[in-house]
């Protein structure tokens, strides 16, 4: 009993959505957490590469898997490291788009200048193109040295190779392998407008906040505002955030908060019986996602509604195969997208009842309440849900032929008369309950083994009959806003905020409220938020800031890029 | 010198390796580059000794494996009848056990770290080197590859070799992509008649130094931890400079390597027909690469520890039945659990086979090779740490003895790792925390 | 439930609200999975005669028929089939085997007739299209219904080719599965419309329609059958639309058209034109459907089909070509030649396996009205 009791006091406590402890703010304390170092993620290597050279280039190969950490994949990139096969990896990708960068097809667009024989190494023209390039790639200018090494690596194989453009191609693919390319750094500076705190030095200003709203490295804008000190003033960082907010790159940005927070990598090792599920293939799982994306970045900007609206919202984009799955005519154009209106009152309502949802939290032969369940309170709401205990006895819980129970209400309902099981799954099962009209591959059903099914459940004190339901109870918990305000900070910080920045988090949940819940008015006020840029004193004793460094170096630096 | 025919009839070979049963590959046996008893290279050089770890998951059925007596291994028990064939050449171990010491069992996870790390982590965060990582930085510095992973239900996490820190080394999930890596353009035959180094691998290997020069500027910003992690980065940098050295070398001829034929694209997913046919893909090319000494430390996971395998059409995976079936009171354990293992078992037997099928003189691949298998449970429906299953396979050149059973109730599994380190040549005298620490080694198999 | 989901979202998605009237009223439409030639068999009961030999044996004996010598025939099929298509040296041999110059594909009376092993089992899939019943000569009992008077001359030329012998159920005959299974990710898919003025639930008429569509079928996940529930245009060309009148009992659907066709493709026939057609599908529980259609059509539809594919198809299939001819022309049972007397055309049936579908008008190339069911899309 007293077992249970403590199974039941510590769901209570993991149940509070945020920390409550309080610290009495202490200017004379330098505030901020220590600063992450990230690793890029493939998405944004990826951006990287287009940005700087174009589509066309290809970015072929396996890239080392992210990990999630917190509910993240953002906090896990501050985590990992690169193995030998990662490196082995990221070295093949690099020669092999570097070679695209310099080859015939690509060089008169993307090398701003012309060896005096190609036969042989160029110094200047190496130099021209490596500044540039590297300063995107390093997302600030190089400093002498750095550019020297390269130049000379651009060198060195130009001889070996008997060809400029290979030697320039060798020099490129060491910039990408190298740290400073694939890890964002947040160097620390002295904060002037606040003595005794420091803050994160321009040009990591700029990666912090153009990683957050684009998912993608500074742009030269962006680069040149940084060097002209544009980001340290109010002014200046609300004039790029605004700028950024208003171009359409915001949406890449959103799609890809929203792909990490939602877990869409998990995608890519899902598997459904394709006996028991034929209509479940890996074009159902992309589209699947897409569908879900594009809901949320049309309520969320296209139609700057209200952020819980994304659970209710009937409004959403089929393409054929998901049409099938879903079991509703569509012609779309040219055989992709079309935007589609449940009609009043029907379950497929909002993220939560679509295949990207309930098809990813199922088994492969089966649904799932306890992982939906679960999914919804971890994913949807940020409450953390105990692990289940070694021990466990699972005897019947899910025959899915056994003909007395026939449902997974029925199953899991007998499993649950056990004590030590009931206290957790209570919080679980009830919500996820509710979802059971789609199965593992997220189509409608209406009945399971023959027994019609009882949709009915709750989420903590609200009832509901369905999905649709399950819909509302989820739009109007609290917790699901702080949720997203939690996570975005999350997210753009690369960490969970610290004990000092509760308050902070608090007042952007508040704000959030205030204001309607609107999506880009949050990302706005975390950007602009001295508290997104704060990080602890260096360790290691007096570093040059490279903003310093890179006026001691090249003149090239300052000139205006492309 | 005898050319080696690399054309249709060796991909047949290793095509009929795929189709069913393991069979022995025969391959064209070179004299002029071995010694007079055709044991080892004419240099006088031993072939170089290999150490692979082979994963599955949910361990086996209790009493349906344990050898009866300890000692000279005679008679298989039922769950490891498919690796009869072999029972002289591997050692079985029963009785070891995973302590917790009062930390929170973390399922499917606590026991295989304790087996391959010595360390049962107080969560489910990691962060001890596997003993592969261990053994590779002495055995494997010299090769091509450090270490080569593979993991055969097509997630690249399910790899259980890791250097330290919460990350696994990721393993090959597509056969067609390690033959690619291992076989395609930066294939280096050791038999090939002449060999220039391409100069474009001079250029690389030189341009490399610029990014481990990187290094201090880099560092000079970083806190102690953030520190921690980029030296498993600057390693994993050392390990590529490595591998381009040696690609500039005239390698060492090998008698026994052959390039097996191109290995097409298979779908990759955790049905259970799946994950065997790229196990035998892998199996294959895992054996080729050893012989063709592209590596000497090979890891292999058939699932993941969870056991996500299931069978088509089925809704239940391996891990759902091993809770969910009840044990049959007239046969006294879980049936379809037993046709899991059974199947995982056979699997096991055809990678032994590819390693004991490629002839080296008058011993085999397999001789010179210690496999070690581990998975994570002792019982799997209650998540019991209790009498793990542990296998070794060849003798490695002779450093451990095989076809033994040692019975070692209540030990911790440490001490197989620990043991395998020091035949290996580990400077290890001790290994593990806590109740799982131990300096006990295995005197029964060692040389 | 699937049913009602089929009227809110293909008409009510401007209108929230059913109109009472209509509410009994239900349509559904299926695409075609399978088309397979309806072959029965059990494995003995339908070739007591044995099978019709291969390919290498019968080019044997027609070329040792056709006058060539032992030693040049064994030589010309040495290597058989062989690769390299016309190089092959045995091809301009058996192409030419009827008088040494005339493509015998296309001139079938050049050769004698070598005879075909026909089927005489009593069991067939197919109709009774004459309306004679039992007394119709030549004609078989339907193995699920145990109807007499079936008519499928067809199966009995065919039905002991190896290649086309069926395989007890679910099986299909395997060179039609084959054949169909290509053909159908590069031809328009085939729809059926069912429209059940008392809905399907109850025992009444029924108005069917057959249609191309516009676009090609999908597959699903397994990939051997059409993907459930996709939605297909319907190809305005009257040539491929039928109308007929039918009712349903049970969970069957049955009906007839005096005339029907639908545009195939060249791989197996341009066409099937059927006189006197008759359709009968079973709707299962899951939504899918299984049956047959059959008719009177062409017999030289069916001749060329396989001849304009010459020696490919005779060694592909192991179905003599010549032998084949006659055996339609021996076999054909209606619409007589007024001049010649010889009748021209055949029966036979065809295996249907559908599975649900949506099938909506074509919006942009048609001037039907109710387009409101695409406009909200």
């Amino acid at each position: 009993m007293a077992h249970v009791k403590k199974a039941l006091a510590v769901v209570a406590l993991t149940l509070t959505v945020c920390s409550t402890a309080l610290l009495a703010a202490d200017d004379s304390k330098p505030a901020g957490s220590d600063a992450v170092t990230r690793r890029l993620s493939q998405e944004q290597y990826r951006q990287v590469v287009s940005d700087l050279f174009g589509p066309s280039i290809k970015v072929g190969g396996r890239f080392e898997p992210d990990i999630r950490r917190d509910g993240l994949l953002a906090m896990g990139s501050a985590q990992v490291s690169v193995t030998a096969s990662g490196l082995e990896e990221y070295d093949k990708i690099a020669r092999n788009v570097a070679a695209q960068v310099v080859s015939e097809a690509h060089r008169d667009t993307l090398i701003p200048c012309t060896p005096a024989n190609a036969k042989q190494p160029d110094d200047a023209c190496a130099t021209k193109f490596l500044s540039e390039t590297g300063r995107m790639l390093y997302r600030r200018p190089l400093t002498q040295d750095e550019l020297g090494s390269r130049v000379k690596v651009a060198n060195d194989a130009a001889v070996g190779l008997k060809d400029f453009y290979s030697g320039l191609g060798i020099a490129l693919a060491t910039m990408m392998e190298s740290p400073k390319f694939l890890f964002r750094q947040e160097i620390a500076e002295p904060d002037t407008d606040h003595s005794g705190q420091y803050r994160m030095e321009a040009y990591s200003k700029a990666s912090q906040l153009s990683f957050f709203l684009w998912n993608a490295a500074p742009d030269p804008e962006l680069l040149a505002a940084a060097e002209k000190g544009d980001l340290n003033s109010e002014k200046g960082l609300a004039k790029q955030v605004d700028r950024m907010i208003a171009s359409p790159r915001l949406q890449g940005g959103v799609r890809a908060f929203f792909t990490d927070m939602l877990g869409f990598e998990e995608f890519e090792t899902l598997a459904k019986d394709s006996m028991i599920f034929p209509k479940f293939n890996t074009k159902v799982a992309k589209d699947a996602q897409e569908q879900t994306l594009r809901t949320i970045t049309n309520t969320l900007l296209v139609e700057k509604g209200d952020y819980r609206d994304i659970f209710t919202t009937r409004k959403t984009f089929l393409s054929p195969v998901l049409a099938s799955v879903y079991q509703v005519p569509l012609v779309a154009p040219a055989g992709n997208w079309s935007p589609y209106e449940f009609p009043e009152g029907d379950p497929r309502a909002g993220i939560v009842s679509q295949v990207a949802f309930v098809a990813l939290h199922s088994h492969p032969g089966r649904s799932s309440p306890t992982l939906r369940g679960k999914a919804v309170r971890e994913v949807l709401l940020c409450q953390k849900v105990p692990t289940p205990p070694a021990n466990v006895n699972f005897t019947l819980v899910q025959d899915t032929k056994n003909p007395q129970y026939k449902t997974a209400r029925a199953r899991l309902h007998a499993h649950a008369t056990d004590a030590t099981c009931a206290g957790c799954h209570k919080i679980m099962d009830p919500i996820g309950l509710g979802l059971e009209a789609f199965d593992s591959g997220g189509s409608l059903r209406s009945a399971e083994n023959g027994e019609v099914l009882d949709t009915s459940g709750e989420l903590d004190g609200m009832k509901f009959t369905d999905a649709a339901g399950l819909a509302k109870a989820v739009h109007e918990d609290a917790a699901a806003p702080a949720c997203v305000v939690t996570r975005a900070a999350s997210y753009g910080l690369g960490r969970l905020p610290s004990k000092d920045e509760t308050e902070w988090v608090k007042s952007l949940q508040a704000s959030f409220k205030d204001g309607g819940y609107r999506f880009p008015a949050l990302l706005r006020r975390i950007a602009t938020s001295p508290e997104f840029y704060r990080v602890s004193p260096p360790r290691m004793g007096a570093i040059e800031a490279p903003s310093k460094l890179a006026s001691q170096a090249n003149p090239e630096a300052k000139e205006s890029q492309k | 010198m005898i050319p080696i025919n690399r054309t249709m009839n060796r991909r047949r070979m290793l095509r009929g390796m795929m189709g069913g049963a393991a069979v022995s590959v025969g391959l064209p046996f070179l004299d002029c580059f071995l010694n007079t008893n055709g044991t080892a290279l004419a240099d006088g050089q031993k072939l170089p000794v290999v150490f692979g770890t082979w994963f599955w998951g949910l361990g086996l059925n209790p009493g349906r494996w344990e050898p009866a007596q300890p000692g000279k291994l005679d008679k298989m028990n039922t769950e490891l009848q498919p690796l009869a064939a072999y029972k002289d050449k591997m050692n079985v171990f029963s009785g070891m056990k995973a302590f917790l010491d009062g930390k929170p069992n973390g399922v499917h996870f606590s026991g295989v770290q304790g087996m391959l790390t010595g360390t049962v982590p107080r969560g489910m965060t990691a962060d001890k080197p596997s003993v592969d990582t261990l053994i590779a930085d002495v055995i494997g510095t010299r090769t091509r590859f450090r270490s080569l992973e593979a993991c055969c239900a097509g997630n690249p996490s399910h790899s259980q070799s890791r250097r330290s820190g919460a990350v696994v080394n990721p393993g090959e999930i597509s056969p067609a992509a390690l033959y690619t890596r291992i076989f395609g353009p930066e294939f280096t035959d050791p038999n090939a008649a002449d060999f220039k180094p391409d100069p474009a691998v001079l250029v690389r290997r030189s341009a490399l130094t610029a990014v481990a020069d990187d290094r201090q500027s880099f560092e000079k910003t970083l806190g102690a931890a953030d520190k921690a992690r980029l030296d498993e980065y600057f390693t994993s940098l050392r390990g590529l400079e490595q591998q381009l050295e040696l690609q500039a070398q005239k390698p060492a001829p090998l008698a026994a390597c052959t390039v097996p034929g191109k290995v097409d694209e298979s779908p990759v997913g955790t049905e259970i027909e799946i994950v065997k046919a790229n196990h035998k893909l892998f199996a294959g090319l895992m054996a080729h690469a050893l012989a063709c000494g592209q590596t000497q430390v090979v890891n292999i996971a058939f699932s993941d520890a969870t056991s996500s395998l299931r069978r088509a059409g089925g809704t239940q995976t391996h891990h759902e039945f091993s809770h969910e079936e009840p044990v049959d009171a007239g046969l006294g354990y879980q049936p379809t659990l037993a046709w899991f293992f059974n199947e995982i078992m056979t699997s096991l037997a055809f990678y032994v086979a590819s390693l004991d099928g490629i002839k080296e003189g008058d011993k085999t691949l397999l001789d010179r090779c210690v496999i070690m298998t581990a998975t994570d449970l002792g019982y799997a429906k209650l998540h019991g740490l209790e009498n793990m299953p542990m296998l070794t396979f060849g003798g490695g050149n002779g450093r451990i003895k095989t076809g033994l059973h040692v019975a070692a109730q209540g030990e911790p599994t440490s001490r197989v790792g620990l043991t395998l380190q020091q035949a290996m040549g580990v400077p290890v005298s001790s290994w593990g925390t806590d109740s799982m620490q131990t300096s006990k080694t295995i005197t029964e198999i060692m040389a | 439930m699937f049913r009602m989901k089929t009227m809110l979202s293909a008409t009510a998605l401007a209108l929230p609200m059913l109109v009472a009237s209509v509410a009994s009223a239900e349509t559904r439409s299926f695409v075609i999975s399978y088309l397979t030639d309806g072959n029965w068999s059990d494995g003995k009961g339908d070739c007591p005669n044995g099978l019709n030999m291969s390919a290498i044996d019968f080019y044997r004996r027609d070329l040792a028929k056709a006058g060539y010598k032992h030693d040049e025939i064994e030589a010309a099929l040495k290597d058989f089939p062989g690769e390299g298509g016309l190089k092959q040296p045995w091809v301009p041999m058996v192409a030419t085997r009827g008088n040494h110059k005339d493509n015998v594909y296309a001139h079938p009376e050049t050769f004698p007739d070598p005879g075909m092993i026909e089927v005489s089992g009593k069991y067939s899939y197919g109709f009774n299209l004459d309306g004679k019943g039992a007394a119709s000569p030549n004609s078989f009992e339907e193995p699920d219904t145990h109807e007499k008077g079936v008519n499928n001359q067809l199966y009995r030329v065919e039905g002991c080719v190896r290649s086309y012998r069926g395989l007890p159920p679910p099986g299909r005959p395997s060179l039609p599965e084959n054949l169909w299974d290509v053909l159908r990710d590069v031809m328009p898919a085939w729809l059926i419309t069912i429209n059940a003025p008392g809905g399907f639930d109850k025992d009444g008429p029924v108005s069917i329609t057959w249609d191309r569509a516009l676009e090609r079928i999908t597959r699903d996940a397994s990939g051997a059958v059409a993907q459930a529930d996709m939605t297909y245009q319907i190809d305005p060309d009257p040539r491929s639309h039928n109308e007929l009148k039918g009712e349903i009992k049970g969970n069957v659907v049955t009906g007839a058209s005096p005339d029907w066709m639908m545009v195939l493709d060249p791989y197996m026939q341009p066409d099937i034109h059927f006189a006197k057609m008759h359709m009968r599908m079973t709707i299962a529980a899951d939504g899918t459907a299984r049956g047959t259609i059959g008719g009177y059509q062409p017999w030289s539809t069916i001749y060329y089909g396989f001849a304009d594919q010459g020696h490919i198809k005779e060694y592909a299939a192991s179905i003599n070509l010549p032998a084949l001819y006659y055996a339609l022309k021996r076999n054909a049972d209606y619409d007589p030649d007024p001049a010649t007397g010889q009748n021209r055309q055949i029966s036979s049936a065809y295996q249907i396996e559908a599975v649900r579908a949506f099938a909506v008008p074509s919006s942009n190339r048609t001037a039907q009205a109710d387009s409101d069911s695409t406009k909200a899309r």
